[in-house]
């Protein structure tokens, strides 16, 4: 097994932290998972930014700052290979509807269900597990034609 | 990969199912325009059961747009068979009653792309239903690089393996001298090469050479390279005038703008002598029977297919028994360590210091296993090429 999945946690609420950290301790102790935290969508930004290593990006929609669905449209412009999964009110078939139409890979209901959750990274993982292999066979071909690499980034089409 | 070229393909074939009789005309009365412009089919099955036969029986269904609610078996359940229909690639989007959270979430879990509330909301289900296909044609452009990777695999293995197998195996063996030679390529396959060529009188010319480029249109070049050089060294006697002539017929069909560097070398094996021109390529390595190794000094030639008209100045010198001369490419020279330290030519001369040559095979090796050692895990990025002439002991 490779390194762990990095999943970017963004909520303003202060116990959530501790909360995630806790709930999902089999998955870290193990290696599986690692979590980091911001507060909100302005500082995820920065963390994305900074951290090439984050796979996944779990949000609140609800944030001062930079609220969950405008992170949503600025995530593929910071990383376009990371996939995101939105926090929501339980039946806030609005809010949802428009996370999922701005390409969130999924959506979770507040309270967390964290078996839901673990579920949802998982089917995240191997759907980027996946898109990598076939995107470095893509990379490999390229090298292998003896052409120059494309100057566009091809995880950027990747993005709905 | 572009999406804008479905127009030109066959439609997306949709598949609704749902046992409200009424979706059917709905669904193509909304959807007219798609269907009339050729760009989207519907077909419709009642239930799970009808869904998964049309499913098996057709291959090419995209998309399936489901209800939840069905007799004989419900959505989530087909949700969960589709995945054991072979060949077919489907995007799912559910139909769920609005705010049935605990569908939507069991939906999701069990694949489905996304979903979509009833009543429905037409304009949301055809945002995702194109989100879905833009989806799936990504996917599909992504699987045919992967398919398409291992056909040219394929076809490198066979490529490496006729290349490899125009490059001398079996070397000339006598008396007075010896020639030995390996090309390891970076890739499947590569553009270095070197050709030991009988001549005239005994003499033998020993050929090594490196094109610019690397991968399949390297190897193309190399080998019309190599072809040209061979009739160039059998018509003429004099190693500059070889690759005066080798580099004015590259030059005249030279269009991928592709360079390659030579240096031509003839040994007369009854005089010593070792005549040889350079035409932009590293210089040989001489390494003198009583110990030491000292670098030739270069001939002034230019990369061959650049430019026309151009000399190709030789030098000779004499060879005494015991002596050896070797021929690399830059893939030994510039293979690189873990810390990014190039091999240098200082320590192709130090491997021979250290240890004279007996043998041009054993001194293939000594060369070849330093590189190797030094390099360690680093991967291999130039084609590794060597090839060494060693005059016998007793040859007088």
């Amino acid at each position: 097994m490779g390194r762990p999945y990095k999943i970017l946690m963004v909520d303003d609420e202060p116990d959530f932290e501790p909360l995630v950290t806790q709930r999902m301790r089999h998955r870290i102790r193990p290696g599986d998972y690692c979590f980091v935290f911001a507060n909100n969508g302005v500082d995820a930004l920065d963390l994305l930014q900074e951290d090439q290593d984050i796979d996944i990006v779990v949000s609140d929609i609800n944030m001062p700052h930079m609220d969950g669905l405008t992170l949503l449209e600025q995530i593929p412009r910071v990383d376009p290979s990371v996939r995101a999964v939105i926090l929501s009110a339980y039946g806030d078939m609005k809010n949802i509807r428009t996370a999922m139409r701005r390409g969130a890979f999924d959506f979770i209901t507040k309270p967390i269900d964290f078996n839901d959750l673990e579920e949802t990274i998982e089917r995240t993982r191997h759907h980027l597990d996946a898109w990598r292999t076939a995107l470095s066979s893509r990379d490999a071909l390229v090298t292998a034609q003896g052409e120059p690499a494309s100057s566009v980034d091809p995880r950027r089409e990747a993005e709905n | 990969m572009t999406v804008a070229t479905s127009a030109m393909k066959r439609p997306y074939n949709i598949l609704v199912v749902d046992d409200e009789p009424d979706l059917e005309p709905l669904i193509m009365q909304r959807m007219r325009r798609r269907i009339r412009r050729g760009t989207h089919s519907f077909e419709f099955a009642n239930d799970g059961v009808e869904a998964l036969e049309k499913l098996n029986d057709n291959p090419e269904i995209d998309m399936v747009i489901t209800d939840i609610n069905m007799p004989r078996m419900d959505g989530l359940t087909l949700l969960d068979q589709i995945p054991n229909v072979t060949d077919i690639d489907v995007r799912c989007i559910v139909v769920s009653a609005y705010g049935d959270m605990q569908n939507i979430r069991t939906a999701m879990n069990r694949g489905a792309f996304d979903f979509v509330t009833k009543p429905l909301d037409f304009e949301d289900l055809q945002i995702t239903m194109e989100r879905a296909l833009r989806h799936l044609e990504e996917w599909r452009a992504a699987l045919s690089s992967r398919d398409a990777l291992v056909a040219l695999q394929n076809e490198l293995e066979v490529a490496s393996s006729t290349q490899q197998s125009i490059l001398p195996k079996t070397f000339p063996k006598s008396d007075e001298y010896q020639v030995f030679a390996n090309m390891e390529p970076a890739r499947n396959v590569g553009g270095d090469f070197y050709d030991v060529i009988r001549l005239e009188s005994g003499k033998v010319g020993l050929a090594i050479a490196d094109v610019s480029d690397k991968g399949v249109p390297a190897a193309l070049f190399m080998m019309s390279s190599r072809t040209l050089l061979k009739g160039a060294a059998i018509g003429l006697a004099e190693p500059g005038e070889a690759l005066r002539e080798v580099n004015e017929l590259l030059y005249e069909e030279n269009e991928t703008m592709m360079f390659v560097t030579v240096l031509y070398s003839i040994f007369d094996p009854a005089s010593g002598t070792f005549t040889y021109s350079n035409g932009g390529h590293d210089a040989p390595v001489l390494v003198r029977a009583g110990g030491g190794a000292e670098l030739l000094s270069l001939t002034g030639g230019v990369a061959l297919g650049v430019a026309p008209d151009i000399n190709f100045p030789s030098q000779t010198i004499q060879l005494d028994p015991g002596d050896t001369i070797v021929l690399y490419t830059d893939g030994v020279t510039e293979a690189m360590n873990g810390d990014g330290d190039q091999f240098g030519v200082e320590r192709i001369q130090e491997v021979f210091e250290a240890n004279p040559p007996t043998d041009s095979e054993q001194a293939t090796h000594a060369l070849f296993d330093a590189v190797r050692e030094f390099v360690g895990d680093t991967p291999q990025s130039d084609d590794i090429t060597c090839l060494v002439l060693r005059r016998a002991q007793d040859s007088t």
